[in-house]
């Protein structure tokens, strides 16, 4: 989509929010209702944040509702015992809530799935034993007699203003929401949640963009938590207890896990729901139906009706018309040559003495070899022979048992794989992990993350250097993508390419990072013979860039015409070492590939 | 002779990555039909899409006259074929009796199965002796044969094995070796995968090459073994149509690089 | 230390111990054949309770009300599985687990629509008197809670160890496609475990309702308890799934007795944040690592 049409799309539906929250209280008049509007207000704030920690970041923590705690009880005492300006105590529980989860994300987020769903479920449980036991929270009865909602002594008696405010607020986090989305914050996230180690492979530092998301969230939790007192003018441990959490997350699914609006629309349409139930007076049904929701939503409709609306807007816009038959260009474009290469002849990358056991098993025992830079080296080797686990010490997806691995002279050895993709080192994945929630551009475009530097504080303000940067981004992303001959399919998802287009996908996303070393692993895996030799005028014109490329493969055609240098595994030992023809010629490497000659014949 | 196993035009792969591109191959029944080739030609995905591991995207497969391309798993087994996968892919942590037991899982004959049981013992005395303990305290030629016996179980007439040499020491081959052989002379029929080409071709009728997920080369194992053919399969540079793909990169190599 | 104050402690722990040992063993065997875990399960404790207690109120003899809430659970289970857990089988981890959490809440509503916002009680097996165990008293529902958990467990490892199916369960969570091979039908075996766990569940909540009585709500804490105990066991072994969840019902008596009542459950949650905290990171094991090692 292109900017222009993404801007108005967004024009349009703030004037529908703007619209629909300004009408509501006349076309439905009275303060019940009224009521209704600013708690849906009150918790949409929240969910915002909640989208960006379950559907973005993938972090199932399902006890936010303890942030919601902090702000609640920060604005209760606060406002109660100490007289302290309304809108202040919002700020200072927001920026403790922010405190808070900053130092409890790290521990937490390295648990997954499930097991952080059920900590994190604790650690709320444990919040409302201690609201239940502490005396500063005034116990089970809570604390009551909360003031009105005032913003530095201007106080919003009114509850018109109040809602207004409100929803001011709401769109104030859907707006920092939106600009995360649209960042390379936001493709972090969306990478991550497909393919961690593809993300890694860009320099994306998983924990750091985790931690974020946990941290905002916290802050948008605690802001809808004491918006909430505000109008309920008490707090107590029930308000925001298992029952509130699980209205949270069927607000975020029935919005659609990764729509920022959707957030928004699901907190009105939850509340809304539970009003009509209670209306109906079939309040008992809300679990029921809340549940079942749920489970309808993730089964068939994932996208929600914000992603529907959204769907909507793209098929009237052409955005989404019949798939375009995509050809490779015959020519493809230039691209820029490496600035500042290391100069031909020296090495780039020194493997000594590698070691890496798996129980008893010696995968890799005592490895030496070097790659000059400026050369196209492959490492080949029977099954089980042990190149992938040599390229995986490489990469930093294995760590080392003994021995060394340089890149440029500095010990890479005991790296992750994200600050291996920061010194300069790209890769790409035998079993392709591209990311298939963006489009191909957007892929490309994530390949530039470690040469970009934009944080979320700038991000979410949306000042000019972000625009300006990922003007850039873009324009070296396509630069990429016509380097490898796909100019035509930046708006395509990644899963309407042919297997040998997604390949062209993922090596102009790693020659995005501007590598001085390309890893490729097994590359013409899956490729037909056509596709086989463009892949090979590829790896020689990125040679010529400057980039120096290792790369393990099977395919003899490639390994033989393109190499300068071959080395050779055999069970987990290196066996040959030097230019193609000699390696080929080599008997232990022939004994290696076809076998030892059966000590007798046994037919 | 009527093929046992008939493969026609077969094409299947993981996801979206096409691994077999339109393979065709027989196994004539009572015969053992070698498939060699590298890593990455795709053996073992060809193992797994006969056994329905692996969804066919096209072609068909026959097994005794009748299609079984796209059933269930355990319809295939039951209809008498078995697997030994590549790296034995054994239950650790159950005992070697119960991993020869879950092989006759389809069978629902008790006596049957016991008889089973007796006859894998009499014919791997070791595995009688270590019926109790850990598979996966066995050492690799034992869990080998653990693995062999396992598909032994389900009386399969037709038995796959996907690398059975690899990670063994040469003895040890050429002990299952021997053991395929003797299925053979027991009336079984047996493809064998292997990237072991010699050893492999040593036992075999027949064989074929397969290459980059296609079949390249097909005769009988004897022509085969002493085929150069085979070298350039694995290394490239004898003749064929992998030397002018390679001779054409090598050229492209000049132009762009100037070396 | 008062040993009469400790035995009253320690009994009780390990009758509601038994309970949270029988979720823990659910947790344990759904997650191994299916790599699902299931938010649900504690609810099926929660059930059982309620459909033995109400269908006791309606005269219905007390081995039919058994029999009824062990159904009830097992049936649902196996709904669960078919509806819910079937069709999104090929979707991420992710999405399963936040399914699991929906159809927990709709037992939840159903249970709150069904009976109603108050506990319901439910008359011991054999009386409502007490009996002395080592100085200390407890109601007779106790024995019964024991034997029972006894029985099931029993069964179940003889059903694992000795049985097809069980073996075939086993195999499952040790490689789930060397089992395909064996030509095990892993989608049936799904329905069949769900099935098993529920069942098993309901039975739990039957067997203490006597003593703790049914409450609608109840199911959340069955639930974070029992995996507290079955995450303690590593989520692959049913016997240490088992241990762990006696240890947590040891945990709650002795924190609610020498601590404080009102702070039991932050103790018992405590410990699990501290054990995950510490142990950190990724879980391998076996078919669990699916769920685990995902987002």
């Amino acid at each position: 989509m292109t900017a222009h049409l993404a801007r108005r799309k967004t024009m349009l539906a703030v004037a529908a929010f703007l619209v629909l929250v300004a009408a509501y209280p006349f076309v439905v008049p009275g303060n019940y209702p009224l009521g209704i509007g600013i708690t849906a207000g009150a918790m949409a704030a929240g969910t915002v944040g909640f989208v960006l920690l379950f559907g973005y970041a993938q972090q199932l923590a399902l006890g936010q509702a303890g942030f919601c705690m902090v702000g609640g009880y920060a604005n209760a005492i606060l406002c109660v015992r100490y007289h302290w300006d309304p809108f202040v105590a919002l700020v200072a529980g927001a920026a403790l809530a922010m405190l808070v989860a900053y130092v409890i994300a790290t521990p937490i987020l390295k648990l997954r799935g499930f097991v952080l769903a059920m900590a994190s479920l604790a650690m709320h449980f444990i919040l409302i034993v201690a609201a239940l036991q502490v005396p500063l929270t005034g116990g089970a009865l809570g604390t009551y007699g909360l003031p009105k909602f005032a913003i530095f002594g201007a106080s919003l008696s009114n509850d018109l203003a109040y809602y207004y405010v409100v929803w001011l607020i709401v769109l104030l986090a859907v707006a920092i929401g939106l600009n995360i989305d649209r960042s390379r914050i936001g493709r972090a996230l969306k990478a991550i949640a497909v393919s961690e180690m593809a993300a890694g492979s860009v320099g994306i530092d998983i924990a750091k963009y985790k931690v974020q998301m946990f941290v905002v969230s916290a802050g948008m939790a605690s802001v809808s938590g004491s918006l909430t007192v505000h109008f309920l003018r008490a707090m107590d441990p029930e308000v925001f207890g298992f029952a509130y959490s699980l209205n949270i997350i069927t607000s975020v699914i029935v919005g659609g896990l990764m729509s920022i609006w959707g957030g928004a629309m699901g907190a009105a349409i939850v509340t809304g729901l539970r009003e009509a139930l209670r209306g109906l007076s079939l309040p008992l049904w809300e679990s029921v139906i809340m549940g079942a929701l749920t489970v309808v939503v993730l089964i068939a409709f994932p996208r929600g009706p914000a992603g529907f609306l959204s769907g909507l807007f793209d098929r009237l816009t052409g955005e989404r018309g019949p798939k375009r038959a995509l050809g490779v260009q015959p020519v493809p474009a230039a691209l820029k040559p490496l600035v500042d290469p290391p100069p031909a002849g020296t090495p780039i990358l020194e493997v000594g003495g590698a070691c890496r056991s798996f129980g008893s098993l010696r995968a890799v025992n005592d490895v030496s070899f070097t790659v000059e830079a400026g050369s196209i080296t492959t490492l080949i080797g029977p099954n089980g022979a042990g190149k992938t686990t040599m390229f995986n010490l490489v990469g930093g997806y294995q760590p080392l048992d003994r021995g060394r691995v340089s890149f440029l002279g500095r010990p890479i050895a005991a790296l992750m794989p994200q600050e291996i993709a920061l010194l300069g080192i790209g890769r790409t994945f035998q079993n392709l992990q591209l990311f298939d929630n963006m489009t191909v551009l957007d892929n490309v475009m994530c390949g530039r993350h470690r040469l970009t530097a934009s944080g979320i504080l700038d991000i979410s303000l949306r000042l000019p250097r972000v625009g300006r940067e990922e003007a850039a981004t873009r324009a070296a992303a396509r630069d990429c993508l016509r380097f490898v001959g796909l100019e035509g399919a930046e708006t395509m998802m990644t899963s309407a390419l042919s297997f040998g287009h997604q390949r062209l996908v993922e090596i102009a996303r790693a020659l995005a990072l501007e590598p001085k070393l390309l890893l490729m692993d097994e590359p013409a895996s899956g490729l037909n013979d056509t596709e086989t030799e463009r892949l090979a005028e590829l790896i020689l014109r990125i040679s010529a860039l400057g980039v120096s490329v290792l790369l393990v493969e099977h395919d003899m055609r490639l390994v033989m015409g393109l190499a300068d240098h071959v080395v050779v595994m055999h069970h987990g030992v290196k066996i040959a070492d030097g230019p193609p023809d000699l390696v080929r010629a080599d008997p232990e490497v022939i004994a290696a590939y076809l076998g030892q000659e059966v000590h007798e014949r046994v037919a | 002779m009527s093929a046992l196993l008939e493969l026609a035009g077969v094409s299947s792969g993981y996801g979206r990555s096409p691994v077999l591109h339109e393979v065709s191959l027989e196994v004539a029944a009572g015969e053992i039909v070698a498939l060699i080739g590298a890593n990455g030609a795709g053996k073992s995905t060809l193992l797994n899409t006969i056994m329905g591991l692996v969804p066919l995207s096209a072609g068909a497969i026959r097994y005794d006259g009748k299609a079984i391309g796209g059933l269930p798993t355990p319809a295939i087994v039951r209809a008498g074929l078995a697997q030994v996968p590549e790296r034995r892919q054994l239950f650790g942590a159950m005992t070697v009796e119960e991993n020869l037991r879950m092989g006759a899982y389809t069978e629902r004959d008790r006596s049957a199965t016991e008889r089973a049981l007796e006859e894998q013992f009499a014919h791997f005395p070791v595995l009688r002796e270590r019926r109790h303990q850990l598979a996966q305290t066995l050492s690799g030629g034992e869990q080998q044969m653990v693995a062999i016996a396992r598909a032994l179980m389900s009386r399969p007439r037709l038995l796959l094995l996907d690398e059975p040499s690899l990670g063994l020491a040469p003895l040890i081959v050429e002990q299952i070796m021997k053991q395929i052989v003797a299925l053979r002379a027991a009336g079984g029929t047996v493809l064998v995968v292997e990237q072991n080409a010699r050893a492999a071709l040593d036992i075999a009728d027949r064989g074929y090459v397969l290459e980059n997920g296609a079949i390249t080369l097909a005769g009988a194992a004897r022509e085969l073994l002493d085929n150069a053919a085979i070298q350039d399969a694995y290394l490239g540079g004898q003749g064929g149509s992998s030397r002018a793909i390679e001779e054409r990169i090598r050229a492209k190599r000049r132009a762009i690089l100037g070396r | 230390m008062d040993f009469l104050v400790f035995v009253q402690l320690l009994l009780p722990g390990i009758t509601t111990g038994c309970v949270y040992a029988l979720v823990a063993l659910g947790f344990v065997l759904c997650a191994n054949v299916s790599g699902v875990v299931n938010f649900a399960q504690g609810e099926y404790v929660m059930l059982g309770g309620m459909v033995g207690a109400s269908l006791v109120d309606l005269h219905v003899p007390l081995a039919l009300a058994i029999v009824g809430a062990a159904l009830a659970g097992a049936l649902l289970g196996a709904a669960q599985e078919r509806l819910t857990l079937a069709p999104v089988r090929r979707s991420p981890p992710f999405i399963q687990i936040t399914i699991t959490l929906g159809v927990a809440v709709v037992i939840r509503g159903i249970a709150l629509i069904a009976f109603g916002k108050d506990p319901l009680s439910m008359p011991g097996f054999a009386g409502d008197g007490t009996v002395d165990i080592l100085g200390a008293v407890l109601p007779v529902q106790t024995l019964f809670v024991w034997g029972a958990t006894a029985l099931l467990l029993a069964l179940m490892f003889r059903f694992l160890k000795h049985s097809d199916t069980g073996r075939a369960v086993r195999a499952c969570s040790i490689n789930l496609q060397a089992a395909r091979l064996m030509g095990v039908d892993t989608e049936r075996l799904t329905l069949v475990v769900f099935s098993v766990a529920g069942g098993i569940g309901a039975l739990a909540g039957v067997v203490i309702t006597p003593i703790v009585l049914a409450s609608w709500d109840a199911g959340v804490a069955y639930g974070l308890k029992g995996f507290v105990g079955a995450i303690l066991g590593g989520f692959r072994s049913p016997t240490i799934a088992v241990a762990g969840g006696l240890f947590i019902g040891l945990l709650e008596a002795f924190s609610a007795g020498y601590v404080s009542s009102g702070w039991k459950d932050a103790i018992v949650y405590g410990v699990l944040l501290a054990y995950l905290l510490v142990r950190g990171g990724v879980f391998i094991y076996g078919r669990a690592s699916l769920i685990f090692s995902s987002h």
